[in-house]
């Protein structure tokens, strides 16, 4: 995609335009994922973050660096953690003089991060950054329940001692249960999972569809492991050196085995299981990003570059869409922008949040009514090639540690476009809140 | 408030026991009873905290389950009147009507006129439906009706009202969870000072026939008018409260948005059943 510069344009005050470069991807680093509670239990968003940007600066010869900007990003996170990515720098072997920001978008977080990163080098702002995201289930922040935070709240406002009295009177012994973090979404109270479950039964999505999906993702990724892929773009952690979640002796009549866990109250029969939904995971992941320049400077020859970005969100609350369809939404508007049809696509990485999510979006995008009146267009956007869908696998196998998937999908695809001499890559996450981040890669 | 139940529970043994002369019923009910004012500001304070609890955003506009919870003690005083011919424990919330012409502002000073407007009879026993008139600076910002039902009894003089067919109802696709615990009981409680020991006492809830605790049917309304994010200044609120919720709960409900409609039902899952079910129009 080439831009022409506006040397000429109207007159203006700021100084010439610079004309809007290309955000090369050089490569990425990430800890093995590991399944929730078990290894990475007693390490904190931040050491995992550090530790992850640590093996980039490693990989990539950046000790002592300052890069132009660091850009990262937890779902669960303390409150404690206000900058989070900051003091993963600081405490990381790049230069205390690299800035850092965090920002959220839920599951999308990662991927997110890295559009602003690469938004920042496009238009020349800066050189070179790092984008990342982390999430521990494990050390997960405690909070106290509603009752008892406004309680001591008061306590702390109050200034006599009736008013303390009266503040503690309120109390009761089961306000002072811990509270932990609900994975329900905050408007409807419904888990992920029970969202989904609703847009499976309503899309009709078979039980043996989703196992085969979450057999292909377990295969692929222990394949790509196999062969040496996440050589360069993994670093051991805590004794971990693959991730955890993946099974690569899963078959069809083991993942037929498991019981559905999801989707047991409604009419339709249940059929997401342990085996076809993401389990909760620990890790982190970074991606390095650069101008040519910089990349050329360095030495440094890029994997691929991130084109073009698009972000939806559905009305999930008033039961008009699924909670997490609004990636169909988006890629449509992704292609027409771009000029771009499936067919322009050498490789299609959705995440798989459950594996029935990925098949709504392929249902949804195969079917004529569905484009027609929900996406406003004449035809069917078309079918993808299941051999060009998560070729190295993905969330089913490797665990979602969620705002670290975004970081972990760029990275891959980027290096597997190099391998594979493949052209353009299609880059799809969906995240709570009813929302969707989708990316074009090019090489 | 709890004096008021206190009492109320009392004069309702006696009203059993020794049932009260037949009273002028025009005087207890309808346009020539006598009101109840009640003149409250909405404290920003009070009215936050109410917003908390049931889960509106806190923000400026004073919302109208705020104001029926400040009427809600005149109410109860009229309907526990020595000469008023039911029993007011036991009194059954069925339907809420709400007609905001324009929102009240945290800050301002609301005359609240209660009044009993009717008795009417019913399938199941006779109908209370008393009015509430919310004023500021003399002009009518939100008017509201409820409903409550004397099961089993008979007054005497009573107008005769036939009730609606309720249609069967059928559940929607769920689009909400609400978790209930009986916390939200207490808490309800506070901030709307109905302390009803139906919704706060297990035993006592018992001994009125329910299976436990229940909450609030306000609470429930409140929270599913939250749930609606009704954001036009005028619109009208209407409530049937079919079952009690026990505590602790988990049901299902859905919010349907269609133009300026808006549903929000409430159900339990797993009987089919409704627990509460309501519609909001917006106006212009």
């Amino acid at each position: 995609m080439s831009q022409t510069p506006r040397t000429q344009s109207a007159p203006t005050t700021s100084a010439q335009q610079p004309p809007v470069r290309r955000a090369a991807i050089l490569g990425g680093n990430r800890i093995p994922f590991a399944r929730a509670h078990k290894q990475y239990a007693r390490a904190s968003n931040q050491d995992m973050l550090t530790s992850a940007l640590d093996g980039l600066v490693a990989r990539y010869g950046l000790a002592g660096h300052r890069m132009g900007e660091v850009a990262g990003g937890a779902v669960i996170k303390h409150s404690r953690d206000l900058n989070l990515t900051r003091e993963a720098v600081l405490g990381s072997a790049l230069s205390p003089e690299t800035p850092a920001f965090d920002l959220g978008q839920a599951c999308a977080t990662g991927l997110e991060t890295t559009v602003s990163i690469a938004q920042k080098i496009r238009l020349g702002q800066i050189e070179a950054g790092i984008s990342a995201g982390v999430d521990s289930a494990s050390d997960a922040p405690i909070t106290v329940s509603e009752e008892l935070r406004s309680t001591l709240l008061e306590l702390n406002r109050a200034k006599t001692v009736p008013q303390r009295l009266k503040a503690v009177a309120k109390l009761r012994p089961s306000d002072l249960a811990p509270a932990l973090p609900s994975n329900g979404e905050a408007r409807t109270g419904l888990t992920m999972g029970e969202h989904q479950a609703i847009t499976t039964a309503e899309w009709g999505i078979g039980r043996e569809e989703q196992d085969e999906l979450a057999l292909a993702s377990h295969r692929n990724l222990a394949a790509a492991w196999d062969r040496g892929f996440f050589d360069d773009l993994v670093t051991p952690y805590l004794g971990v050196t693959r991730d955890t979640n993946m099974r690569a002796d899963s078959t069809l009549e083991s993942l037929a085995k498991l019981s559905p866990v999801f989707g047991r109250g409604l009419s339709a029969e249940p059929t997401m299981t342990a085996g076809n939904s993401t389990p909760l995971t620990d890790g982190a992941s970074t991606v390095l990003l650069s101008s040519e320049d910089w990349a050329a400077a360095q030495g440094i020859e890029p994997l691929a570059y991130l084109v073009d970005a698009e972000a939806a969100a559905v009305d999930f609350v008033g039961g008009h869409e699924g909670l997490l369809m609004a990636p169909a939404y988006a890629v449509p508007r992704l292609l027409a922008r771009n000029g771009l049809t499936f067919a322009d696509f050498d490789v299609f990485e959705i995440h798989e949040a459950f594996a029935s999510t990925v098949l709504t979006h392929l249902a949804a995008w195969e079917s004529e009514e569905f484009c027609r009146t929900r996406l406003g267009l004449d035809a069917p956007l078309g079918s993808i090639d299941r051999a060009k869908l998560n070729p190295n696998g993905s969330s089913l196998a490797a665990g979602h540690p969620f705002a670290a998937t975004g970081g972990r999908i760029v990275a891959s695809v980027a290096k597997h476009l190099r391998e594979t001499g493949g052209t353009r890559a299609l880059v799809s996450i969906c995240a709570a809140g009813g929302q969707g981040l989708t990316a074009i890669i090019e090489a | 408030m709890l004096r008021t139940y206190l009492s109320a529970a009392g004069a309702s043994v006696l009203k059993t026991v020794r049932p009260a002369p037949a009273p002028a019923l025009d005087r207890i009910a309808g346009p020539g009873s006598a009101a109840r004012t009640v003149r409250v500001t909405a404290e920003a304070d009070s009215v936050a905290r109410f917003d908390r609890a049931v889960g509106e955003p806190v923000r400026d506009v004073v919302p109208v389950t705020w104001l029926h919870a400040q009427a809600f003690g005149a109410s109860l005083e009229l309907m526990s009147a020595r000469d008023f011919p039911l029993p007011v424990v036991g009194l059954v919330h069925i339907r809420n009507t709400v007609e905001q012409h324009a929102p009240v502002r945290v800050g301002e000073t609301v005359e609240a006129t209660v009044r009993v407007a009717a008795l009417r009879t019913h399938p199941k026993g006779t109908e209370v439906v008393v009015t509430a008139r919310f004023d500021v600076d003399g002009a009518t910002r939100v008017e509201e009706t409820s409903h409550y039902l004397a099961k089993g009894a008979r007054v005497d003089g009573a107008e005769s009202h036939e009730q609606p067919e309720r249609e069967p109802f059928e559940a929607p696709a769920q689009t909400l969870e609400w978790t209930i615990a009986p916390r939200t009981a207490d808490v309800y409680a506070r901030v709307s000072g109905d302390v009803n020991p139906i919704h706060l006492n297990g035993l006592a809830a018992r001994a009125f026939g329910f299976r436990g605790r229940i909450i609030h049917g306000m609470y429930t309304a409140a929270h599913g008018l939250a749930a609606a994010q009704v954001r036009a200044d005028a619109f009208t609120w209407e409530v049937e409260f079919a079952t009690p919720i026990t505590l602790p709960a988990r049901v299902a409900a859905a919010v349907r948005r269609d133009g300026a409609v808006t549903r929000v039902d409430v159900w339990d899952r797993k009987r089919g059943k409704p627990h509460m079910l309501s519609t909001v129009t917006e106006r212009a």
